[in-house]
Formats: structure tokens, sequence, C-alpha cells
């Protein structure tokens, strides 16, 4: 643990969490569930994940160097603690597998149709326990070079300029979404964040002679201005009907792209994606795996991490179609959500007391 | 460490071994083409033909065809008789025959934006008359497996036609302010020629632009920068401005909504098109000396009154048959609030709405020519 993670690489690791395979049909969440000039819903969507993640900060400066299990632990018993971790690491092993299960279930939409799908999903989980068993300092290097590779498909908005006209953005605001506004639809939209959370759990490992947090905000900043970008465009290129009838409108816009040597170039793009989402499930074992050290402070090598591993392909077993798949994974970021803002709020609250004046009088 | 690292390679390049598809064992499908099957078929049956270019001998294609309620359901038959898997992947244009297209589009087009295999840059085209049949003729003077594609190709290019393909018209079919528009393809004596283009209302294919005056409609749908005119009327509505040959014309076009009414709500609606019209001129067969400023000024009011006159002339008949593709309709709703534009279907309101054009033809020179 002699190397810190900098705030470079924190902003490209919560950036790479962050994205997932939601991306492909962020168009169609947000035409669905916000309606007509739903980017403007996106960036208040963005602004509460902002506010979430100042709670992380609060955390992260009340906590003086410890760690989120080291001040859980200070205040509530261990025999609480244990069963709670382990079905912590469970969710986060289940919301890793649903997020990867999902991108292979919709990469073979368009490549690999008739092969097992769980052999795909092998070759990904092999590739989350090399990158696990080198440790968080390792994956965040290995993140870096994933988002390089990744970060130029931005550039092909540019291929959508002669065909976006801002007319098809209309003047309505919120107007037409499909189930009308209700909480549930917005949180739905607000699930493309998730993953920022993680940033709780890497607090003993982030160079604390720095910002730390500057990384976190320019990641989330960072990966909402590519979310507009995504929205913008869609919303000029496709109409709202549209938009709303695709059921993944990301793959329908690569599709689109013809240059003068190759066309379906969705084909080689897809797999670009396959680094954000491998991303998001290591990240997820490594939550799991930090939640589980905690029961076996001393594990033999890698035992810990091919359990999980393991773990994450029997789960991921269960959704074999994409509409199960959706559904689970719907879930389960529901309740990452939460997570989110729970747990830095119960950890301020704990903190709060723990870091009360001694002498004091308690109420 | 190294077993491993060979292990990992090994999984990940024996993966492409799945799935496996050799080109020489794909049959791609280049065009497809629908039209409803006679009475004898039944009525909800289709007649559908499949185009594949054959790569030996050169030009050379397989023809295949059947009757079917589904696209999907002749691909089964089309399989059964090839002797390649059948594919989509390099599909580039479907033609539908009028009488289908009349009775509406979507419930084929649906199938064929679902498939992930086709792209959705596929033309759209109407053909006047029979698909299958213009698809089964033989034009022995062009490359017979890409013929249709690239005519379309070079027409769109040259704007003459609009750039219809999967995504556009699906985008204009859901867009509740705007109607999709398709080329009209038909079989001529020398080889297929452009019939013109094919207006709808929501799905359903409804008049029918003339060729000749396919580049004064597009004057209506959008900007465009390459394109040539020919004009020709002589004294007809005090329009006299002889026959001319415009080239390099390149055409901006604004929409400015008005409502006549202090509610707004979108049933008094005044639109005017400005087009702005900049070409050089080519040729000239007329009385006026267009050496002189002032003859050349004259010639553009003149230009300026025919473009008027021949788009509203247009625009008149799209009313009739509550078709809008020009998309007058997205303007009017961003005019509009939300409540208004939801109190009444845009098609009911287009007809009652009164639209003028403004012209501005200018010409950018006469070409090297002084006296003539």
């Amino acid at each position: 643990m002699s190397e810190k993670i900098s705030p470079f690489h924190i902003a490209l690791l919560v950036y790479m969490i962050e994205l997932d395979v939601t991306f492909f049909s962020l168009p169609r969440l947000i035409a669905e569930n916000i309606g007509t000039n739903g980017w403007i819903g996106l960036i208040g969507l963005s602004l509460i994940a902002g506010l979430n993640i100042v709670l992380i900060q609060l955390v992260y400066r009340f906590a003086k160097g410890r760690t989120v299990y080291e001040i859980m632990e200070r205040a509530i018993p261990k025999w609480i603690m244990y069963p709670v971790y382990v079905l912590l690491a469970v969710f986060w092993v289940m919301l890793g597998s649903f997020v990867a299960k999902k991108f292979v279930l919709i990469f073979q939409i368009i490549s690999f149709q008739t092969a097992p799908s769980m052999f795909l999903y092998s070759l990904i989980a092999v590739m989350a326990l090399y990158l696990l068993t080198k440790g968080i300092y390792n994956i965040s290097k290995a993140v870096t070079i994933f988002f390089f590779f990744l970060i130029p498909v931005a550039f092909l908005a540019v291929y959508f300029i002669p065909e976006w006209e801002p007319i098809r953005f209309t003047t309505f605001l919120f107007r037409e979404a499909a189930e009308g506004h209700s909480f549930r639809n917005w949180l739905e939209v607000y699930t493309i964040f998730t993953g920022y959370e993680l940033v709780l759990l890497l607090f003993p490992y982030a160079d604390r002679s720095k910002k730390i947090f500057k990384g976190v905000y320019i990641g989330h900043f960072l990966l909402t201005s590519m979310y507009l970008l995504l929205t913008a465009v869609c919303f000029g290129f496709y109409s709202l009907g549209q938009l709303q009838s695709l059921m993944y409108p990301v793959i329908d816009l690569l599709s689109y792209i013809e240059l003068p040597f190759i066309n379906r170039i969705e084909n080689l793009i897809l797999t670009l994606f396959l680094f954000a989402n491998l991303v998001s499930l290591t990240m997820f074992l490594w939550a799991a795996l930090t939640a589980l050290k905690r029961l076996f402070p001393k594990p033999k090598k890698n035992a810990l991490e091919i359990g999980l591993v393991v773990l994450s392909a029997l789960i991921a077993i269960y959704p074999k179609i994409t509409r199960d798949s959706e559904a689970l994974l719907r879930a389960a970021l529901y309740a990452e959500t939460g997570l989110a803002f729970a747990v830095p709020i119960l950890l301020l609250l704990l903190l709060a007391w723990q870091n009360r004046p001694k002498g004091g009088r308690s109420a | 460490m190294r077993k491993g690292i060979s292990l990992l390679i090994a999984i990940v390049l024996l993966t492409g071994c799945r799935d496996e598809k050799v080109i020489d064992r794909l049959g791609f499908i280049s065009t497809i083409a629908y039209d409803l099957a006679g009475s004898e078929q039944g009525n909800n049956m289709l007649h559908i033909s499949i185009s594949i270019p054959k790569a030996q001998p050169f030009n050379e294609r397989v023809l295949l065809s059947t009757y079917a309620k589904t696209s999907k359901e002749a691909r089964f038959t089309f399989s059964r008789q090839n002797n390649r898997q059948i594919v989509n992947g390099q599909l580039r244009s479907v033609l539908f025959g009028k009488t289908l297209a009349e009775q509406g589009l979507w419930s084929r087009i649906d199938t064929l934006v679902r498939d992930p295999g086709i792209d959705s840059e596929v033309s759209v085209v109407v053909v006047s008359g029979d698909a299958n049949a213009l698809l089964k003729s033989k034009y022995p003077q062009y490359s017979e497996s890409r013929y249709i594609d690239e005519l379309i190709q070079t027409e769109t290019k040259s704007r003459d036609i609009p750039n219809t393909n999967l995504h556009s018209f699906t985008r204009d079919y859901f867009d509740d302010g705007i109607d999709p528009t398709a080329p009209l393809l038909k079989k001529g004596d020398m080889g297929l020629e452009i019939d013109g283009i094919a207006l709808f209302h929501e799905d359903r294919y409804v008049a029918r632009i003339a060729p000749e005056d396919a580049l004064l409609f597009s004057f209506l749908t959008g900007n465009f920068h390459t394109g040539d005119i020919t004009v020709s009327s002589s004294g007809g509505d005090g329009i006299d401005t002889g026959d001319i040959m415009m080239g390099s014309l390149s055409s901006k076009r604004s929409i400015t909504i008005r409502h006549l009414d202090a509610l707004r709500d979108g049933n008094h609606l005044d639109v005017t098109i400005k087009l702005k019209i900049r070409g050089s001129l080519m040729e000239y067969i007329g009385p006026l000396k267009l050496q002189q400023s002032a003859d050349q000024i004259k010639l553009e009011s003149d230009l300026n009154k025919y473009v008027e006159k021949k788009t509203e002339a247009f625009i008149r008949r799209m009313q009739a048959v509550k078709a809008d593709p020009i998309g007058i309709g997205l303007y009017a709703r961003s005019s509009m609030r939300y409540k208004q534009w939801k109190a009444a279907d845009w098609h009911d309101r287009f007809p009652h709405v009164k639209v003028h054009v403004k012209a501005d033809v200018k010409i950018k020179d006469i070409g090297k020519l002084q006296q003539s």
C-alpha cells in the first residue's frame, strides 16, 4: 500500500465506474421518463449526484484518515456489522454481475448471437479477476488506459452535424414523458450516475496530501458533459417519438455512421465499451472485496478474489434474457442509489457523535 | 503468470471460432422489393423479391421471389432455396410498390428497423407500379447488382430527390409536426428513372411531386448547396422568364410563423417561407439583354414570381392531402404552448394554415459571355 492514487486517476476512475451499460439506453431513458428537452433534467440530476458527492466529501473531511469500516465498527458492535458486510459484498457482486451480463446480452444482439452468453461472460470475469488480484492502484492505472480507448468515440458526434436540427428539441419543457412524471421515473434516469459512491471506499488509498475530491468532481463533470453531448446529439438527430421507440439509441446512432473505408462500425465500438463495463464489474467486485477483508483480514493469496469472481459468474447465470436482466439491473441500481445517499448520512451522524467535544454534556 | 497470460490469449482468440461467418458462404441481400400480392394469393399476402449480387461472374445476381405474410417468413423460404446463408448486413435499398405504400408502410418498416443486422441508412424507395417487376427487369447497360442503389445515391447527391432512409422515415413518421417523403422510381425505356417524390400522410403514400418539379420542392424542404434548374415560362400569368438554365444553385430556407389571433391557439396561423436562392446563369433564350443590370433585375423578379407561384401550388396540394413534408408543423409547434399544440392534430390544422412563399433569387453571374 505504498503507492497512492492521485486525483487525476480518481477522476478517470469515477468517470469509468459511472459509465456502464446504461449508456446505450440513456437517450431513451431520458426521452421516456423526462420527455422533451430532457437534457435540462439531466443537468439537474447530475447536480443532485454532485450534492451526494459533497456528502461523501464531508465524510472524508471528518473521518480524518479513518476508513468507512473503522468509523462504523467504532459505533456498532462487530457481530452486527459482519452480516452487514456479507450482505453488502453479495449485493455489490450482484450489481457488478448484472451490469456485465446486460452488456453481454446487448453485445449479442450485434455479434456472437448464438454463443452461450455465459461463455462470453466468463471472458469478462477472467479479465476482472486479473485486474482484481493486482490491487486498486494497478486497477486505476489500467482504467486510465481504458479511458483513452473510449474517449475518441466522443468525436464521432461531428458526423451527425449535417442531420442535426435544433427544431426537433421543441420549445416544451419535460412534456411527452411516456408515463408522466414520478419520483420513480426520474430515479430511473438518475441511476445512470451510480458508481461515484465507491469513492467512500477509496479513502485509505488516496493521496491525502492532494485534493482528491477535485478529482471526483472532475470525473463526474466529465461524465455529465459526455452524457449531455450524447443527449444533445440524439435529441437533434431523432424525433422524440422515435427516440422513445428505440431500445438502444446509441447502437442505432453508431450504425448510422458510414465512413468511406468502413461501415457498420457499431461492431467495433461496442467492443470498446466492454472496457467501461469491465471497470464497473471490477470496481464493484473490489468494493465487495474490501467488505469481506474486514471478516477475513488475512486471507490466502487470491482466495477471496477467486471466490468473488466465481460468485459473480454464478449470479450472472440467472438473468438469461434481456428483459429479466434489465429488471434485475434496475432494481439493483435503485438499491445502490439508496445506499449512495444513506451511507454518507449515516456516517456523518456517527462522525458527529464520535467527534463530539470531549467532556461536553450529552443530550 | 506466463501460463495465465497464454490461457487468457487463447480464450480470447478462440472465441472467434464461435458464430463464424465465412464470407464465401453468405448471400448478402442488396435489395428487397415488397408488393401487395394479387387477390388470388389472399388479401394480406405480400409479394417479396430479393436480389443478391454475385462476385463471380461479375455483375450477375441471384433473384429470389416468393409470396409470404411477413418479410421474415419470406426469408425462411429464400434460405431454403439458396445455397448460401442469407444475411441482411449489406442491404442497401428497400423498394415498396405503390399500392402497398398507399396502405401504409410502417408495419413493413418496423421489422427492418428492429433487425439489428440492418443499417439505418438503407434507402427507402417507392416504385410507381410494381416493385417486384422493377427489381426483376434487366438493365443491360448498367451494372445490374448495384444499379438501383447507385442511381439513388447520385440523385440524392444532386439534391433532386430526398435522401430517405430507414432512419429519416422513422424519424418523420414518429414526429407529430412533419411527414415522411421518399423518392419514386419507375421503369423507363432505357433503364430506371426517378419518377418524382412520394409524399406521405403519416405512413401512407398520398401524393406525388413530378420529377421536373423535384428541385423546386426541395427548395421548400431545406438548405442545399448544389443543383441545377431549368425554368421555362413565357407569358402565362404575366411571368415571362424565357428559357433559363441556372447552375450551381444554393438555397437557404427560413420559416416564420405568425399567429393572427391574440389567443395563439394555432387555428389562425400565417406562415411565411423565405427562400434565398443563388445561382449562376448557364443558358438564356429570351427577350432580355442580360449584360444590362436592369434586365438582370427584371429577370430575377420574374424568377421570384415563378418560384413563388410554383411552390405555393405545391403547398396547396400538400394541404389538400394533409401531408406536411416540409415540417411547417415543427415550426408551428415551437411557436405554441404545449396545451394548444396538443389540442388538435396537426394534420387537421395544416389545411387551414395560410402559407406564403417569398423567393429571393439572385443571379450570381451570367457566365463568360457578355453579349447575346
